[in-house]
């Protein structure tokens, strides 16, 4: 299977006219395009040219699993239109990569979750360790044996526990197994770090990378700080295998820089989902420079460097690209003597002179969530004066949310003080906090409180209680910026993910804050939309305004920032100008950042000897003219290699999953692992359970529980759950059966002839209903402990798998219940986000029925407090419901959807001993029933 | 705009079965099934308290909110079958988050959505008004009072006991049949089901 040619099929895409649900724009418009077998592609274009929908269409997953309108064309894949072949047969030839690390890893383990794609195959079970082997190494995640664990960074068994980055190599990972001939990479690093990123092309690199012709991208990414790993792959794995020199490959993305090696043509989608420029980079991006930046995107900065030295082709590795700039600068220069200082940046200083007093001031400053062990902020003293522009930068999980939550008084300190213009913070007045901070989330779903996106405008507007004619005049104003004002009337939650972002972004910019926080506002963001925002935030510096923006985009805040904060392990490890921390190699590398595309080229230049310009971010690139005079000193810093962190940083996130268990993952299925009960097959232990609480339905004295209670106690005992444990687990059920033993004590039918102990009203106390409500509250209580051990003693996901294999449970239902159950724990923080979230837009603001405006202040704020749970309610299933949709489409792509036949990676097997167990445990239950009816009736 | 009909794609095809449903009506109702399977068990803490001291017509009364995610589902799946998958997984889910009944839970999981299933099949999955919700609620309700009342061995009780226990337990299945539709159009409002049955049916075009 794996030593097969991949033989790419041709895709033809003929007069493709798709519009969406709900919308009246369509999303494609007439696109015609072909991809030859073999061919790598760039699609790019404006966010919401239609991009991902026309990837979706490539695979057939529109319209097999999505549901558009096809207005008029054909997808053909070698000929055959997708709309008529199987599903699983274009799934299983065409791959695909989606942008969102959470909604696509389906099941628990790594090894599991990259066997689900074969098992929808049905590969048979015997191949499955090998191609989940191979397919492990090619993406950098190797097992990690015990053997080796000492001398290499463990990769994590648990895919909860990896990075955004490692979870995207992971996917690649499931999809590579298949050996698919197409790969289509939707914006696969949009949601990552720059180091995650960094790592993912790497990966991609390198799995392409047979061909002699293009190994500088490896080259590149390694010069960068990254690609430890990749340069062992590329060794290794599928590097050499040829066939990959036959594999097409569709990357969509806003920014080519780090594709740009790899590509033969790029397509460039416009605004209305036209094709509006195809050709090959060099003719795409040098030749069409005016119009791709006229379209809103990003130019790579070799095809800059290009453009400056009038050539028509690219530059095809980083060194070449330094080689031409450095020069091209020496051509142009006439250098100053070596020992003027670097000038600072001009546009970055502030445009209002900070004044003395800081607006905002943190004193030792520490943050600690609940359930963690170390802080996530930890002892930070900072000032922020008004005029500055501050970026905050560091990995994922180093705390900067945190630091910014705290700066704009969202969550407050575990220790330290926080004052705005000298005053405690817990002294500002809560309107006055709420008028002059603002936060913006990163996931702009948590905080939408509108149900079309003008009444989420407005509600940012009634801190400020304006006229009516004052506020929609402003938020006309802000719909036209954030370039929304088609969609007043949509509804938040069907916007596509830039949309969503530029609408949370603009709902704070509508208010005059003094402080304004900003949690990744570029994210997805394509490079007009990017310049239109950067454009507002510091036309509100300039008046005054601070902005403290968190982000990843390290190519922004060397453009804009003031100043630069960078944060490790909660600690601030730098804070001064941009132009230092990129120049700053080790801490750089502290932080897990990663230069920017134009500074990487500057500093490389540098490094081969030349002087240049002070370039750090593109738009310093792409000012160049011809005649330049300004050089500051390259400095050298040694290179060397670092890894990525494939483990989610301790301490990020409280930890995932209620209940953890110990899991056997090695393909061999339960009976090698844990104790007696444990290896028990899940279905005969279901069903035994079940059986054993039926049976004691119909017992009516209390010594046959009481007795039965302590069987369980013991054989929870050898299991090594403790009685008190078991007791402790137990105390929810004791409540209830009190009211068993009570109601059925005073209430309980009165048999002829027996005396009545008591009386009041409809109460009536009789030694008949106490024994009964006794009976009853301890066959409640070890019912519920035989379920108890039933849990503690199983796997949840065996069980599940086991139920689909042994226990009728319809495979469909049983993977998708494990495919959600997996992403259930990551709803309980997001939770306290939405809480945080709705806070700041100010609860009462909210989207309350009219009818709760209308009664009195008091009741209605009685209402508030009743329907808080209905709205948090909703919001978390809305939440959960938009990843379960974009799950469900992973799903499809990686075969879920039109299944044959299906094999099983993990099995539950049935083991004598498992009928053995059955037997011996309805026998218990009969001795233990006859001992004590016996005794009960003969005393 | 002379528009040709949304493209019926055939749907994925499961084994034993006509109409298998997509891929993403699953995951809709797994995720019903699984935040309402962890609220269930949430609930037993309240609703034990509650029944430890109002005793068992109370405990009938607040026992409603076990139904509603078989109430939910299908409201907004309107699929055959869906308040059954919804109300059983939502039992399983129970047991996966760690609620100490067990797999017993699942037995009641298939018995309180029968009764509803029923309904829904009854109005041809076509009618989705408040009245065929409490309807849906009260069937359901009462078709798992008999396995319930034995299992608690509530027959034993008096007779005015049991009166009071069946108006409180219809009372709050009923109540459950407007949390469901409540919340299933709270949840259309803010469109994150525009890929599913109930959104398709109200979306409007901007």
């Amino acid at each position: 299977m794996t030593g097969d040619r991949v033989n790419a099929p041709r895709i033809d895409v003929r007069d493709l006219t798709i519009r969406h649900f709900g919308r009246k724009r369509r999303c494609l418009e007439h696109v015609s395009l072909i991809i030859a077998p073999g061919e790598r592609i760039l699609i790019s274009g404006p966010s919401g040219a239609g991009k991902s929908t026309l990837a979706l269409c490539l695979n057939g997953l529109v319209p097999q699993s999505v549901d558009v309108h096809w207005v008029s064309g054909s997808v053909e894949i070698s000929g055959e239109a997708t709309s008529a072949l199987p599903p699983g047969d274009l799934t299983r030839r065409i791959g695909i990569l989606f942008q969102d690390p959470d909604a696509q890893v389906v099941l628990s383990k790594i090894d599991e979750d990259i066997a689900f794609g074969l098992e929808n195959r049905g590969i048979p079970r015997s191949d499955m360790p090998e191609l989940i082997a191979r397919a492990r190494l090619a993406v950098g995640m190797a097992r990690t044996t015990d053997r080796q664990a000492d001398d290499q960074v463990r990769v994590p068994e648990e895919v909860n526990r990896l990075s955004g980055g490692a979870r995207q190599r992971l996917t690649l990972a499931g999809l590579l197994a298949g050996n698919p001939e197409v790969l289509i990479l939707d914006e696969p690093v949009a949601n990552l770090d720059p180091v995650g990123a960094a790592t993912v092309w790497s990966t991609v690199a390198s799995l392409l990378g047979g061909d002699s012709a293009r190994p500088q991208i490896i080259e590149n990414h390694i010069s960068q700080g990254t690609g430890a790993r990749s340069s062992n792959q590329y060794e290794t794995g599928y590097a050499h295998d040829t066939r990959h020199g036959s594999r097409s490959l569709v990357v969509i993305e806003h920014t080519a820089d780090d594709v740009l090696p790899l590509l033969d043509r790029v397509i460039v989608l416009d605004q209305d989902g036209r094709v509006a420029l195809t050709g090959t980079p060099g003719d795409v991006f040098v030749g069409n420079r005016e119009t791709v930046r006229s379209l809103g995107i990003r130019l790579p900065v070799w095809a800059t460097v290009a453009h400056l030295t009038g050539s028509s082709s690219l530059p095809k590795s980083l060194h070449e690209a330094a080689v031409t700039f450095g020069e091209w600068a020496r051509r142009t220069n006439s250098p100053l003597p070596p020992d003027i200082d670097p000038e600072p940046h001009v546009h970055n200083t502030p445009m209002v002179p900070p004044s003395m007093r800081p607006r905002i001031a943190l004193n030792g400053v520490s943050f600690r969530h609940r359930e963690s062990d170390r802080d996530a902020v930890s002892g930070v003293t900072m000032t922020c004066a008004p005029g500055e522009l501050i970026a905050i930068v560091g990995a994922n999980g180093a705390g900067k949310s945190t630091l910014g939550l705290m700066l704009a008084g969202v969550v407050h300190p575990t220790a330290g003080t926080v004052a705005l213009d000298g005053t405690p913070l817990g002294e500002v007045p809560r309107g006055d906090q709420r008028r002059r901070l603002r936060y913006v989330f990163q996931y702009p779903e948590h905080q939408f409180v509108g149900q079309t996106v003008r009444a989420d405008l407005e509600a940012a507007l009634r801190v400020e209680q304006l006229v009516a004619s004052a506020v929609s005049e402003r938020v006309d104003d802000a719909l036209r910026r954030a370039d929304l004002d088609g969609l007043a009337r949509a509804n938040p939650f069907t916007l596509s993910h830039g949309q969503k972002r530029r609408l949370s972004v603009a709902g704070a910019l509508l208010t005059n804050p003094d402080i304004l926080v900003l949690d990744e506002p570029t994210f997805g963001q394509d490079d007009h939309h990017t310049e239109q925002l950067m454009a507002t935030v510091t036309g509100r510096v300039a008046q005054g305004c601070t902005v403290i923006i968190v982000t990843h985009d390290l190519d922004l805040v060397a453009c804009h920032a003031t100043r630069v904060i960078a944060m490790r392990e909660g600690l601030i490890v730098f804070d001064g100008a941009p132009a230092n921390l990129l120049d700053n190699d080790p801490l750089l590398r502290a932080c897990s950042l990663r230069r920017p595309p134009a500074a990487e080229l500057a500093w490389r230049a540098r490094q081969l000897g030349y002087t240049t310009p002070p370039v750090t971010c593109r738009r310093d690139l792409e000012s160049l003219e011809p005649a330049m005079h300004t050089t500051i000193n390259g400095c050298f810093h040694p290179v060397s290699l670092n890894a990525e962190p494939i483990v989610e940083p301790v301490g990020s996130s409280t930890p995932r999953g209620p209940i953890s268990f110990e899991t056997h993952v090695d393909g061999k299925g339960p009976g090698s692992h844990g104790t007696w009960l444990e290896r028990r097959n899940p279905t005969v232990k279901f069903g035994v359970v079940v059986m054993l609480g039926f049976m004691l339905t119909f017992v009516f004295n209390p010594l046959t529980p009481l007795a039965w209670l302590a069987v369980v106690m013991v054989v929870a005992w050898t299991t090594g759950i403790g009685p008190y444990r078991l007791a402790r687990l137990l105390g929810p059920v004791m409540v209830f059966a009190f009211s068993l033993l009570w109601t059925n004590a005073f209430l309980a039918s009165v048999p002829q002839g027996e005396p009545v102990l008591w009386r009041w009203g409809p109460f009536h106390l009789t030694v008949h209903g106490l024994v009964q409500g006794l009976a009853l509250a301890l066959r409640g209580v070890s019912t519920a402990a035989v379920g108890l051990l039933f849990i503690l003693t199983t796997d949840p996901t065996l069980l599940v798998v086991s139920l689909v294999q042994h226990g009728r449970l319809p495979y469909r239902w049983g993977y998708a219940l494990l495919a959600g159950y997996r992403f259930m724990p990551g709803l309980a923080d997001e939770l306290v986000q939405i809480r945080l979230a709705r806070r700041v837009r100010g609860e009462d603001v909210t989207d309350e029925r009219a009818i709760y405006r209308t009664w009195g202040g008091g009741l209605r704020r009685r209402v508030n407090g009743i329907s808080r749970p209905f709205r948090e309610l909703r919001i978390l299933l809305t939440v959960a419901i938009l990843r379960a949709t974009r799950l469900a489409i992973a799903m499809d792509a990686r075969g879920f959807a039109g299944i044959s036949t299906r094999t099983y990676f993990r099995t539950a097997p049935l083991k004598a001993a498992d009928i053995t167990f059955a037997v011996a445990s309805f026998l218990t239950l009969a001795l233990v029933y006859i001992v004590t009816t016996w005794i009960v009736r003969y005393p | 705009m002379n528009e040709p009909q949304a493209v019926r794609p055939s749907r994925p095809k499961g084994p034993g079965t006509s109409q298998a449903w997509r891929t993403t009506d699953l995951m809709v109702v797994v995720v019903v099934a699984l935040v309402f399977g962890a609220i269930y068990v949430a609930w037993a803490g309240p609703y034990e308290w509650v029944a430890a001291f109002g005793g068992t017509p109370t405990q009938e009364a607040a026992n409603g909110l076990w139904f509603v995610a078989g109430l939910l589902g299908p409201y907004l799946i309107r699929r055959p079958g869906a308040a059954l998958a919804s109300e059983t997984l939502a039992a399983l889910a129970e047991m996966l988050v760690g609620a100490p009944w067990g797999p017993s839970l699942v037995i009641y999981g298939v018995l309180q959505s029968i009764g509803a299933e029923a309904v829904f099949a009854i109005f041809g999955y076509r009618r989705w008004t408040l009245v065929t919700m409490v309807i849906a609620g009260i069937a359901a309700g009462l078709v798992s009072l008999p396995y319930s009342w034995w299992e608690y061995g509530y027959f034993e009780l008096d007779v005015p006991v049991l009166a009071t226990m069946l108006v409180t337990r219809t009372v709050g299945v009923a109540v459950a049949g407007i949390i469901a539709k409540y919340l299933g159009d709270a949840l259309v409002l803010t469109g994150a089901l525009k890929d599913t049955a109930i959104g398709r049916a109200r979306i409007e075009e901007v």
